[in-house]
C-alpha cells in the first residue's frame, strides 16, 4: 500500500474548564488514502468536528492539542509554524462547515469571498481570480454566476450559500476536503444536491475527501471507509460495505440497529443511556456502561484499537480475530 | 430611492418627538412653582405693574394657549429675549453654535481614533494584562467625573508643567482670532491661512477637547471590545481563518467591518450623553459656547436661553440619531428598506 | 433486552446541589474577576462612611474658622481646609452621606416607577403601553443630564430637587429594561410551557416572570447608581441643586475650580478623588455582575 495522504496518530486534545478538563479527543488514530472518502461518523459530542478543526491547527484556546501527531502528504503539521499552515488552509487542505449561512461574512459579496481565496494562494490579478471564480461557479450548478456573485450571503438561499461555501474550499483545487456535516442546516431536498455536488467534485478534481456526520445514511451512499467514533474514541474502522453487513464493534451493532429499516420487518432497537459526559468518562472502555456485552474487564482496561480482518480494526476485547 | 421614502418616513416621525420636546420646555418655564413674573421682575414692582406685565406676556390666558403662542414664536424662529445679553435668544445661539461644535467634534474624532483601535486590540489579546489595562481605562473613564478631569488636567499641564494656556476660553485676551467664515477657529484658521491663529487656537482647544474624549473613549473602546469579541468567536471568522487567511486579514477585513456596526450606533447615543459633559467642560474651562452660556443664564435666573438651549441640543439629539440610523442603512446590507 | 430507567423523583439534595452548582460558577466567575469584589468593598465602605459619619468626621463641616483658611493637608486637616477654614475631610465625610442617600433615593424611586410602568407597558401593550412608550420615547430625545438641568431649573433648588430629577431622567431606562424582558420572557419556551401545563396568568406572572426579570434589574440599579452620584454632582457643580454651605461632592469640586490656577490643588481634588471612587465601585459591581450573569458568556 502506498504512504496516505493524512496520518492521524494517536491525537489528543483537551479543553481545560472549570470542571475540569475535557478530553475532546483522547487518542485516536486512523489514515486516509489518496482519493479516498473517509467517513467520520459519531454521535454529537464524540469529537469528530475537533478532529477536523485539528487538521487544520485551528484549535483555540481553551483547547490544546496535548499529544499526537498530524502527518500530511508526508510532514507533520503540528510542526508547521502558523505562517506555513496559513499556506496549507484553503489551498492543500479546506473544510466546509455546517450552517452555510452564519459561515459567511455577512458585509462582504459572495465574489468577494471567493475571489479573496484565490487571491492569497495564488499569484494572479483580480480580474483572472474574478475570470476563475465565474468558471467555478458554473461549474457548481450556479446559472447566473455574474448574479450571483453580487449578493450578500442573507439575499440567497441555504443551499446557494453551501454552494459558494464549497466553491470557497475548493478554488484552489485541494488534495483534501474536510465537510463538517455539510447539509446540516438545510432542506432535505437541498441536502441530497449537496452531496452529489460533493462526490461529484471528489471525482472531477480527483480530491481526498474527510465526510464528517452523525448520519450513518449519508456516508453509506457516498465514503469509501468509515471511522466509527464513541466518546471520543475510534470504535471501528471498516471499509463502509463490510461496516453495514457485519459491523464488529458493539457500538456499531447498536447504532445500526437504532436505524429504522425498509428492507426488513423489524422494529428498531435504540441504544440504551447517553453519551457520557466529555468532563467524566467511565474508566475502561468509554462505550461499557451501555455495551450488553460488557465484563469485568471492560471496566478497568481500556481495549486499544487493533487490525482484526481485510483491513478493519476495533476496540474491543471481544472482536473476534 | 426606498432610502429616500424611509428618510421621509423617519422624518414625518419625528414630529411628534418634537412636539413633545416643545412641550417640555414650554413646561420648563411654565410649570415652575410660583409665578415666572417675580423672576422677570423686580422683587419691588407694584401690582399694576405685574398685572400689566403678566397681560403683556399673555401670561394671564390658559396654559394651552400660552403653549400655542410658545409654538407659534418657535416655528417662526423666535426663542425669545435674553435679559442678560440683551440680544434674541437665537442670536445668542447662533453666535455660540460654532464653538461648541468645534469642541464635541474635535473630542468625538479624538475618542473614536483612540478608543477604536484600542478596543480591538483589547479584544484580540482577550484576558491579556493589554485587555485588562484597557478595562481599567475604560471602568474610569465612565467613573471619573468629567469636571474633575478637567480640573486636574488644568493643574497638571497648566499649572505645574506650563504646558497649557490658562483654562480662559478659546483664546488669550492679546490673540487675535481669525476673521469669521465658519465661527470655528481651527477650521477658519486653516481657511483664511492664518498659522498664527490655528497655532493658538490648537492650543485652547487641547485641553478641554482631551477632557471631554477621555470621557467618550470609555464607552467607544468597551462597545468596540465587546462586539469584536463576539465576531471574533463567529463562525464566520473561523470560516475566514480555515481557507487560509491570516489572522491580520481577518481581524480587520473581516471582523472589524462587522465589529463596527454596534458602535456606529451607539455614536449617537455616546454623543447624548457627551452634550451634557460638554456643559460642565465648559463651565471648566470657560469655553464661550452654548452649554457655558446656558449654566451663566441660569445663574443668573434667565430662563429663555435655557429655555433654547436644551430645545436646540434635544433637536440636535434627535437628529443625530437619525443620521447614525440612515448610516447605519448605508454600512449594513442586510438592512433594507 | 430490555433495561428500564425509571424517572426518579429528585430528592431535596440532589435539588441543593444542583442549586449550588449553579451558584459555583459564579463564584468562579467573581474569582477569576477579582475587580468586583474590590467593587464591592468599595460600596460597602462608602456605606458605612455614610452611615457613621458624624462619628468619624473630625470636625464641624459647617464649622468657619478664619484663622485656618486655605491650609494644606496636614496631619491636622488630613485634606485641608477650603476658602472658608472648614474642614474638608469633614466635608468630604458628609458630603459622602448626602450624595448616597440622594443617589439611593432617586434610584429606588427611578426604579420602582420605571419597573411599574415597564410591566404595565409590557403585560398589557395596547393603547396604554403605547402612550407610556411615547411619553418615554420623548424624555428619552433629550441627552439625560440637559434634561435633567432644566428640570432643575424650574423646580429651583434643594435635596428634594435632585432625587425627583434624577429619578425622573432615569426611568424611561428601567421602564425600558422591564418592558423588554417581559416580552422577551412571554416569547420564550418555558413561558408557553407553563401555559401548557396549566398555570395561571398571575402564577406566570410571579412564578416565572418576575424573578427572571430581577436580575437584569439589579444590575441596572448597581449601574444607575454610578450615575445617579455622577448627575447629581454635576447638577450642584454648576449651581443647581445642592446649594453651598451644605457640603457635596459636586459643589466643593466647583468650589475648587477659582483656586485651582493658583495652585491649591486640594479644595477640589479630594471630593472628586472620593467620589469617583465611590462612582467606580458601583460601575465594577455592575460590570461583574453583567459578566456573571450574561448567559453569553458562560459558554
Amino acid at each position: 500500500m502506498s504512504e496516505p495522504l493524512l496520518k492521524v496518530q494517536d491525537l489528543k486534545i483537551h479543553f481545560s474548564t472549570f470542571y475540569g478538563v475535557a478530553k475532546a479527543v483522547d487518542g485516536i488514530s486512523f489514515e486516509v488514502q489518496h482519493g479516498e472518502a473517509l467517513g467520520l461518523v459519531g454521535e454529537s459530542g464524540s469529537g469528530k468536528s475537533v478532529t477536523g478543526m485539528a487538521i487544520l491547527q485551528l484549535i483555540q484556546p481553551p483547547g490544546k492539542v496535548v499529544a499526537g501527531d498530524i502527518i500530511f502528504a508526508g510532514k507533520s503539521l503540528v510542526d508547521y509554524s502558523e505562517k506555513e499552515m496559513q499556506n496549507v488552509r484553503g489551498s492543500k487542505i479546506s473544510m466546509i462547515f455546517q450552517n452555510p449561512r452564519t459561515c459567511l461574512n455577512p458585509v462582504l459579496t459572495l465574489g468577494r469571498q471567493i475571489d479573496r481565496v484565490y487571491l492569497q494562494h495564488n499569484n494572479v490579478t483580480p480580474a483572472q481570480a474574478s475570470e476563475h471564480r465565474l468558471e467555478m461557479l458554473s461549474r457548481v450548478g450556479i446559472g447566473d454566476p455574474i448574479r450571483f456573485s453580487n449578493n450578500y450571503p442573507h439575499q440567497v438561499s441555504g443551499g446557494m450559500c453551501q454552494r459558494a461555501m464549497i466553491v470557497m474550499a475548493i478554488i484552489c483545487e485541494p488534495q483534501l476536503v474536510i465537510a463538517d456535516e455539510p447539509t446540516t442546516g438545510l432542506d432535505v431536498t437541498i441536502q441530497r444536491q449537496i452531496m452529489e455536488l460533493l462526490a461529484e467534485m471528489r471525482e472531477r478534481m480527483n480530491e481526498t475527501q474527510i465526510l464528517i456526520t452523525h448520519d450513518l445514511g449519508v456516508v453509506a451512499e457516498t465514503c469509501h471507509r468509515i471511522v466509527v467514533m464513541y466518546a471520543s474514541r475510534v470504535m471501528e474502522v471498516s471499509p463502509t460495505r463490510q461496516l453495514f453487513n457485519e459491523p464488529l464493534h458493539p457500538y456499531t451493532i447498536g447504532l445500526l440497529n437504532s436505524i429504522p429499516r425498509v428492507d426488513i420487518d423489524e422494529q428498531p432497537t435504540p441504544l440504551p443511556g447517553y453519551v457520557p459526559n466529555a468532563l467524566n468518562r467511565p474508566s475502561g472502555c468509554p462505550f461499557h456502561p451501555r455495551c450488553s456485552r460488557a465484563q469485568e474487564r471492560c471496566q478497568v482496561e481500556q481495549p486499544e484499537l487493533v487490525p482484526v480482518k481485510d483491513g478493519r480494526s476495533a476496540a474491543c476485547f471481544f472482536v473476534e480475530k | 430611492m426606498r432610502i429616500i421614502i424611509y428618510t421621509l418616513k423617519r422624518l414625518l416621525l419625528l414630529i411628534p418627538i418634537l412636539l413633545g420636546i416643545s412641550i417640555i420646555t414650554f413646561a420648563i418655564t411654565h410649570i415652575i412653582p410660583g409665578d415666572p413674573l417675580y423672576i422677570l421682575l423686580s422683587p419691588y414692582a407694584k401690582e399694576d405693574d405685574i398685572q400689566n406685565a403678566r397681560v403683556e406676556l399673555g401670561l394671564d390666558k390658559p396654559l394651552y394657549v400660552q403653549y400655542g403662542i410658545y409654538l407659534n414664536d418657535l416655528v417662526h424662529g423666535d426663542l425669545g429675549y435674553a435679559y442678560r445679553t440683551r440680544k434674541p435668544v437665537l442670536d445668542d445661539i447662533k453666535q455660540r453654535f460654532p464653538a461648541t461644535f468645534e469642541l464635541t467634534t474635535l473630542s468625538l474624532f479624538l475618542a473614536v481614533i483612540v478608543g477604536v483601535p484600542l478596543g480591538v486590540q483589547a479584544a484580540v489579546h482577550r484576558d491579556t494584562w493589554f485587555d485588562h489595562l484597557v478595562r481599567i481605562v475604560s471602568v474610569g473613564g465612565v467613573s471619573i467625573p468629567i469636571f474633575w478631569t478637567g480640573v486636574v488636567l488644568i493643574y497638571i499641564l497648566y499649572y505645574k508643567l506650563k504646558i497649557a494656556p490658562p483654562p480662559m476660553g478659546r483664546m488669550g485676551i492679546m490673540d487675535t482670532p481669525p476673521d469669521t467664515i465658519t465661527g470655528m477657529y481651527i477650521m477658519d484658521s486653516i481657511l483664511t491661512k492664518n498659522w498664527v491663529a490655528l497655532k493658538v487656537s490648537l492650543k485652547y482647544i487641547a485641553l478641554p477637547a482631551i477632557t471631554l474624549s477621555f470621557a467618550m473613549l470609555a464607552p467607544i473602546m468597551r462597545i468596540t471590545r465587546n462586539s469584536m469579541l463576539e465576531v471574533l468567536n463567529s463562525n464566520f471568522v473561523r470560516t475566514a481563518r480555515s481557507l487560509g487567511l491570516s489572522k491580520r486579514t481577518v481581524i480587520y477585513n473581516d471582523a472589524l467591518r462587522n465589529a463596527l456596526l454596534p458602535v456606529v450606533t451607539s455614536i449617537g447615543q455616546i454623543l447624548g450623553w457627551s452634550l451634557g459633559g460638554e456643559v460642565l467642560v465648559e463651565v471648566v474651562f470657560s469655553w464661550p459656547g452654548l452649554g457655558y452660556y446656558a449654566v451663566n443664564s441660569i445663574l443668573n435666573t434667565d430662563y429663555a436661553p435655557v429655555q433654547g438651549f436644551v430645545l436646540l441640543t434635544a433637536m440636535i439629539y434627535v437628529l443625530v440619531n437619525l443620521a447614525v440610523d440612515l448610516l447605519y442603512t448605508v454600512i449594513d446590507p442586510r438592512i433594507t428598506y | 433486552m430490555d433495561q428500564v430507567y425509571p424517572l426518579k423523583r429528585p430528592s431535596i439534595w440532589h435539588v441543593i446541589k444542583v442549586f449550588m452548582r449553579r451558584y459555583d460558577f459564579e463564584i468562579y466567575l467573581l474569582r477569576r474577576n477579582p475587580v468586583t469584589l474590590l467593587g464591592l468593598g468599595i460600596i460597602v465602605l462608602v456605606t458605612l462612611i455614610a452611615i457613621f459619619a458624624p462619628i468619624l468626621a473630625p470636625y464641624d463641616p459647617l464649622a468657619l474658622t478664619s484663622a485656618d483658611r486655605l491650609m494644606g493637608p496636614s496631619a491636622v486637616h488630613w485634606m485641608g481646609t477650603d476658602d472658608y477654614g472648614r474642614d474638608i475631610l469633614s466635608r468630604v465625610i458628609y458630603a459622602t452621606r448626602l450624595d448616597m442617600v440622594i443617589a439611593t433615593s432617586a434610584v429606588s424611586m427611578a426604579m420602582f416607577i420605571g419597573v411599574i410602568l415597564g410591566a404595565v407597558a409590557g403585560f398589557f401593550g395596547g393603547i396604554i403601553g403605547e402612550v407610556i412608550m411615547r411619553i418615554l420615547d420623548v424624555i428619552q430625545a433629550f441627552p439625560a443630564f440637559i434634561l435633567a438641568m432644566a428640570l432643575a431649573v424650574s423646580l429651583g433648588s434643594g435635596k428634594m430637587t435632585i432625587i425627583y430629577v434624577v429619578a425622573f431622567i432615569m426611568v424611561p431606562i428601567f421602564a425600558r429594561l422591564m418592558r423588554s424582558e417581559i416580552l422577551s420572557a412571554r416569547g420564550r419556551g418555558y413561558i408557553e410551557a407553563a401555559h401548557c401545563m396549566g398555570a395561571s396568568e398571575m402564577e406566570i406572572i410571579f412564578k416565572q416572570l418576575i424573578p427572571n426579570c430581577i436580575t437584569p434589574i439589579l444590575v441596572q440599579f448597581a449601574l444607575s447608581m454610578s450615575y445617579a452620584i455622577l448627575d447629581a454632582a454635576a447638577l450642584s457643580f454648576i449651581g443647581l441643586g445642592i446649594r453651598p454651605p451644605e457640603a457635596e461632592w459636586g459643589s466643593m469640586v466647583n468650589a475648587g475650580v477659582g483656586y485651582i490656577t493658583s495652585g491649591q490643588l486640594w479644595l477640589s481634588v479630594f471630593p472628586g478623588l472620593v467620589m469617583a471612587i465611590a462612582i467606580l465601585g458601583f460601575n465594577l459591581l455592575a460590570d461583574g455582575m453583567r459578566d456573571v450573569l450574561d448567559p453569553k458568556l458562560r459558554s
